[in-house]
């Protein structure tokens, strides 16, 4: 990870990569990109380059999940607009090149981007491709927010559920949130957790289940 | 066609039709090394090896062998190359997965398949060159000429076989090696089912049968494949194609086979107005009033040959009833006849009078077997030479498919004693005595006659040696070759002068003329004769058996028996570089003519002249018809001809 | 596809989607093989809608190769019919291939040719249609030497070189057989990205056959699955998932190892300890719970959504009658 940036294009969105934003070096073609980006494309997108063991096994699209493929996705373009990686008016990729990228149908893609667009987040246009809609960002964070309060609300739950008290979940919490202050100069410690809602989930999940099943 | 597809084709085969080349280029050449430098294969033929007589008579062509070999390898290699790699190593699997129908895929290997051509052809040509390292006339040798279409198709046919049996193979099995075990092994026992099935079942002449039968089992084999490499799976081995091909073969072979059988079974039951007149000497009977003459008639499948016999005082003429038969020879008092199957073990005895056939069964392959034959009371008795014993064998009547078949041969068993002196050599048979020879003279000894005594048929009697009666005193341990006269009164026999004589054929040597009846050396004289026996027809005794005529060495001669004085001799020149030439020697039935004909090797040329003795000047040229008898002073039969006599031209004088 | 392709900046998120009155690429109504007396495949009926990456599934034996070379006219079918884009591949295989491309698992080639000759042969064949550049660009990607022989080259770089012959010769339909098995990630990553790209063309199709349920569930939106002993599952991936779920069932006191089951059909069990067993179940509802309650001592019945893993488990499970003779399967 690093912290500083020097002024240089994203390869994938063509954005400028700005100091503090989060940022990949593609280990086999050596350029910068944005994170996000990388996460929506699933790895490098740059010609020739097309690996980044890391970084695919990390961000890929996790097909075994319960969470199916196409609410993953949009989670992805959710987030990346949430975060600004893409504007209101910016042009994202095609569903060709993001169905290349992530190794996945087009018509699921399809489906994604439509579902984004139903939701006011994304617009299409005939010809040109597919845009993200003015406001869509306040729109993004907000699900986006919705969605994390939800997955925490529920974690809460679970913790409730194993037998945590309150006061432990509040030292859990205060914790995590030093570390990842510390770990980050971004104050946005949730993103971590939020950025793979669904593996969070699931490890919930199985912990509630495994102490479900051990009582 | 795609191009780079047959370029793909061409290279993969470019290794195995350099192996072709290499086998095929080895057999070749080892034939041709073996002809030049170890000499006439044809004398230590297998075939000749175990019939042990009349090696002239072999069949066995190497040069036919080789171009055998040739279309037998290039087919059976082609038809397992084509496929069998590709298959094994899913090429097959990958062209099919292209925009190729099965007709494009097969067209493009059977174009590439064009690489071998010229590899065949020249070594076809190579095949057919071995042709003039022969050296010896055939009768029979299979007319094997370049370019003859009955010798190019059945070796298209074999091709045809062997590429359909390999391509079966192959889509069975799919890989090279074992396809190509697989695919000899198929085409061996179609060539059997071809060959010898055929033969075995009804007898007929498998060279004859060759041509038709492997033309039409190539065509419905080569269809088989296409329904084998279009309908079975190219992508898995499988037997599915097998019985495709066998549905398809199976009939084709029973249609072949069968209706080969009815087909010439109906030919041959209406060969009679085909049949012409060999170029063998007529045989007249002792008393002159018959002729024995052998027909041939050649119709699609092989030759058949028969005997008739010529009255000559009725002027009638008849067909003896036995199928097949050749050879005849009248016992001495005329009244039977004994021709000897073709190609089959046995023969018959004809009555002349009652114009019947009784059947004798054989012990040979071909007609009885042995070398030598007299005459009792109940039918021919034949006697042989094997080493220091002399076998006798009377056979007793009956077809070799008399179910009694084993009785009788068991009835009828060979008996053999030892000779009772070394250096005896049998010269001939007369009388139902057998004739002897060595240094001290010609000896005669009676022979046993039919023996019947329990055992296995298959085991030679040993009976007691006879008692040898000294019939003629001389040095006769070196005679060459002798011949009894056909009422058996004499014997004419060559004696080489020394033991050279043998390698050199030619030299001087001196023939003897013996009086059997009165033991006693009848005549003899010098002579330049060759041997009797390789010179079919170059002597002849006269009706009266009072003259010996002689044709050899371009000189025609004549000489009294009695004393041996020369009473005629001119020349004939017709000896020519290419070595000696087949002559025929008959008199006519009163003895005042001599005709004379001379083929060449190949058969085709012919010079026929008739030498009136009356007149020692004068000749009368027939042109290029070999003369085979007289019927009379006027009219004389000829080769090649159907069964008829021509009148005799007026003599020439010649100087 | 990869990034030297000139993608079409032209987007229109309905294209191919759904309500395609297109005739489907491949059609096959009461197809059956039978060798010798045994039934492989029996009265299946399939589609491949164009657009459509469609999934061939069963276990082990059940006849997806047999059903793929009928479809492709490699292998005669005993029984029903089959239309590939309006032909009968049995009687015009030839012309079927020209707008159809096909991957073994067992990944056949021209073995004595090199790269470059075999690119040479197949562009031949195809005519105009085969993008030579193309072909020289993806060979370039998939580092295959144009010199190299074909009986040379790894598994990987056979499948690779298979793959962009088949995507050169532009198709409309894509088969693929198995065409990762025994390969690394990074081919499986090729044929995926080709999947991917492939199928985002209008009226293309793709049937795909694989174990490997990820690759499925990642690039598939249908799926067919063919079950021993009973007629073929067939529809849209999503809903095939949705259609199993997966049961938590937590049991009173402890259910030994060797316990004989008596399950209601089609029910799997994937885990398995004494005190709880997780079974996968298609279908839901009272009358399942129902049954489990009667035949095992429940505690507790928890339900979940099935992940796609479990889902196939479930659905490609032998059917009863099968299932019976063959005493229970999981």
């Amino acid at each position: 990870m690093i912290d500083r940036a020097q002024a240089v294009t994203c390869p994938f969105c063509r954005g400028e990569l700005l100091a503090g934003e989060r940022w990949w070096r593609c280990g086999g073609c050596k350029t910068t990109h944005h994170w996000e980006c990388h996460a929506l494309h699933g790895a490098c997108a740059v010609f020739g380059c097309r690996k980044d063991e890391t970084v695919t096994d990390e961000w890929s699209i996790n097909p075994d999940d319960p969470v199916p493929i196409g609410e993953q996705i949009a989670y992805r373009v959710l987030y990346a607009i949430a975060r600004g990686v893409y504007l209101p008016g910016d042009k994202l990729p095609t569903v060709r090149e993001t169905a290349v990228r992530l190794k996945v149908n087009p018509n699921t893609v399809s489906k994604a981007f439509r579902d984004l667009e139903r939701d006011g987040i994304l617009v299409s246009r005939r010809g040109s491709g597919v845009f993200v809609r003015e406001g869509a960002r306040e729109a993004a964070r907000a699900r986006r927010q919705s969605l994390v309060l939800e997955r925490f609300e529920r974690a809460v739950g679970e913790a409730l559920d194993a037998g945590l008290d309150a006061e432990e979940i509040q030292e859990v919490l205060v914790e995590a949130l030093e570390r990842a202050a510390h770990l980050r100069r971004d104050e946005d410690v949730v993103e971590a957790f939020v950025h793979r809602p669904w593996t969070a989930y699931r490890k919930g999940r199985r912990s509630a289940a495994r102490k479900k099943g051990g009582a | 066609m795609s191009r780079a597809l047959l370029l793909r084709e061409l290279k993969r085969h470019a290794p195995w039709a350099a192996l072709f080349a290499a086998v095929v280029g080895v057999t070749t050449a080892a034939v041709f090394l073996e002809r030049t430098l170890l000499g006439d294969p044809q004398t230590w033929s297998p075939v000749t090896l175990e019939t042990g007589y009349e090696a002239n008579r072999t069949t066995l062509n190497l040069a036919t062998l080789v171009l055998a070999w040739t279309a037998f390898v290039a087919g059976l290699l082609a038809g397992v190359l084509a496929l069998a790699p590709d298959t094994a190593r899913g090429g097959t699997a990958f062209l099919f997965r292209m925009p190729l129908s099965a007709g494009q895929i097969a067209r493009t290997k059977v174009a590439a398949l064009g690489a071998y051509l010229p590899g065949l052809v020249l070594l076809l040509t190579a095949g057919a060159l071995l042709q003039p390292v022969e050296t010896r006339v055939m009768l029979e040798t299979g007319d094997l000429n370049r370019g003859d279409p009955s010798t190019l198709l059945p070796l298209g046919g074999l091709f045809a076989t062997a590429l359909t049996c390999g391509l079966v193979s192959t889509v069975i099995l799919g890989r090279a090696l074992p396809a190509l075990l697989l695919g000899g092994i198929l085409t061996c026992a179609a060539g059997f089912g071809l060959l010898a099935v055929p033969f075995l079942a009804f007898g007929t002449d498998p060279r004859g049968l060759f041509v038709p039968a492997v033309a039409l089992f190539g065509a419905s084999a080569l269809a088989a494949a296409w329904a084998a490499f279009s309908r079975g799976s190219p992508h898995h081995p499988t037997f599915k194609p097998a019985l495709y091909a066998g549905a398809l073969l199976l009939p084709a072979g029973l249609l072949l086979v069968g209706g080969t059988g009815v087909a010439q079974a109906w030919t041959v039951r209406g060969i009679e107005p085909d049949l012409e007149l060999t170029a063998s000497p007529a045989v007249p009977s002792v008393d002159g009033r018959h002729l024995a003459v052998s027909l041939v008639a050649t119709p699609w499948c092989g030759p058949e040959y028969r005997v008739a016999v010529v009255d000559r005082e009725a002027g009638t003429r008849w067909i003896a009833p036995c199928a097949n038969a050749w050879r005849p020879e009248f016992s001495p008092d005329g009244t039977r006849l004994l021709v000897r199957k073709r190609l089959e073990p046995g023969g018959y005895v004809i009555d002349v009078a009652q114009r019947t056939a009784t059947e004798f069964p054989g012990r040979s392959r071909d007609g009885f077997g042995y070398r030598f034959h007299t005459w009792v009371e109940s039918g021919p008795l034949f006697v042989e030479q094997r080493g220091q014993d002399l076998v006798t064998w009377q056979p007793l009547p009956g077809d070799d498919d008399d179910p009694l078949r084993e009785e009788r041969a068991a009835r009828a068993r060979e008996a053999a004693f030892p000779l009772p002196r070394p250096m005896l050599r049998l010269v001939g048979v007369t009388g139902g005595e057998a004739l002897l020879a060595d240094g001290e003279g010609l000896w005669s000894a009676p022979l046993p006659r039919r023996v019947q005594l329990e055992g296995a048929a298959s085991e030679v009697l040993r009976v007691p040696a006879p008692r040898l009666r000294l019939r003629v005193s001389g040095a006769l341990e070196w005679i060459e070759t002798a011949r009894v006269s056909p009422s058996g009164r004499y014997l004419l026999a060559l004696r080489a002068n020394d033991d050279d004589s043998y390698a050199l054929r030619s030299v001087a040597s001196r023939a003897h003329v013996f009086d059997l009846e009165q033991g006693r050396l009848a005549g003899a004289w010098d002579s330049e004769l060759a041997s009797l026996d390789t010179q079919w027809g170059a002597h002849a005794f006269d009706p009266d058996e009072r003259r010996v005529a002689t044709f050899n060495a371009d000189q025609l001669t004549v000489h009294s028996v009695d004393g041996g004085a020369e009473v005629y001799r001119r020349e004939v020149p017709v000896t020519t570089n290419d070595g000696w030439r087949l002559c025929l020697l008959t008199w006519s039935a009163a003895g005042e003519q001599l005709a004379l004909s001379s083929l060449d090797r190949a058969g085709g040329g012919c010079q026929s002249l008739v030498h009136p003795l009356d007149r020692p000047h004068a000749v009368i040229p027939l042109g290029s018809q070999p003369v085979v008898g007289f019927v009379d002073a006027q009219r004389l039969l000829v080769a090649n001809q159907p069964l008829g006599a021509l009148e005799l031209a007026p003599a020439r004088e010649e100087r | 596809m990869g990034v030297e392709l000139k993608l079409s900046e032209q987007e229109d998120l309905r294209v191919s989607v759904g309500e395609d009155v297109d005739p489907p690429a491949i059609l096959a109504s009461g197809l059956g093989r039978r060798f010798g007396k045994r039934w492989v495949v029996r009265d299946l009926d399939l589609e491949l809608p164009q657009g459509s990456v469609t999934a061939l599934l069963g276990r082990n034996g059940v006849g997806k190769s047999t059903t793929i070379q009928m479809l492709l006219g490699l292998l005669t079918p005993s029984a029903g019919s089959v239309r590939v884009l309006g032909l009968d591949p049995a009687r015009q295989r030839h012309r079927v291939f020209t707008d159809l491309a096909y991957v073994s698992e067992r990944r056949e080639l021209l073995e004595d040719s090199r790269v470059e000759e075999l690119a040479r042969i197949v562009a031949e064949v195809h005519g105009d249609r085969f993008d030579r550049d193309g072909f020289e660009r993806l060979r370039a990607r998939y580092e295959l030497a144009p010199r190299a022989k074909c009986k040379t080259l790894s598994k990987g770089q056979r499948a690779r070189l298979l793959l962009a012959l088949a995507l050169m010769a532009k198709p409309r339909v894509l088969v693929l057989d198995e065409p990762t098995s025994g390969l690394d990630v990074l081919v499986r990553d090729d044929f995926l990205e080709a999947i991917a790209h492939f199928a985002a063309e209008e009226g293309h199709a793709v049937l795909l056959s694989t174990h490997l349920i990820d690759d499925v569930a990642r690039i598939c939106d249908r799926a067919i699955v063919l079950r021993r002993g009973g007629p073929a599952i067939s529809g849209d991936l999503e809903d095939l998932r949705r259609s199993c779920n997966r049961y938590v069932a937590h049991l009173e006191g402890v259910l030994p190892y060797d316990h004989d089951l008596e399950l209601p059909e089609g029910v799997v069990i994937t885990e398995r300890d004494p005190r709880a067993l997780t079974l996968v179940a298609r279908g839901q509802g009272e009358h399942l719970e129902h049954q489990l309650d009667q035949r095992l001592p429940l505690r507790d019945l928890e339900r979940h959504p099935a992940s796609m893993k479990e889902a196939f488990a479930c659905l490609t499970a032998p059917v009863p009658e099968a299932r019976t003779s063959e005493g229970g399967a999981a």
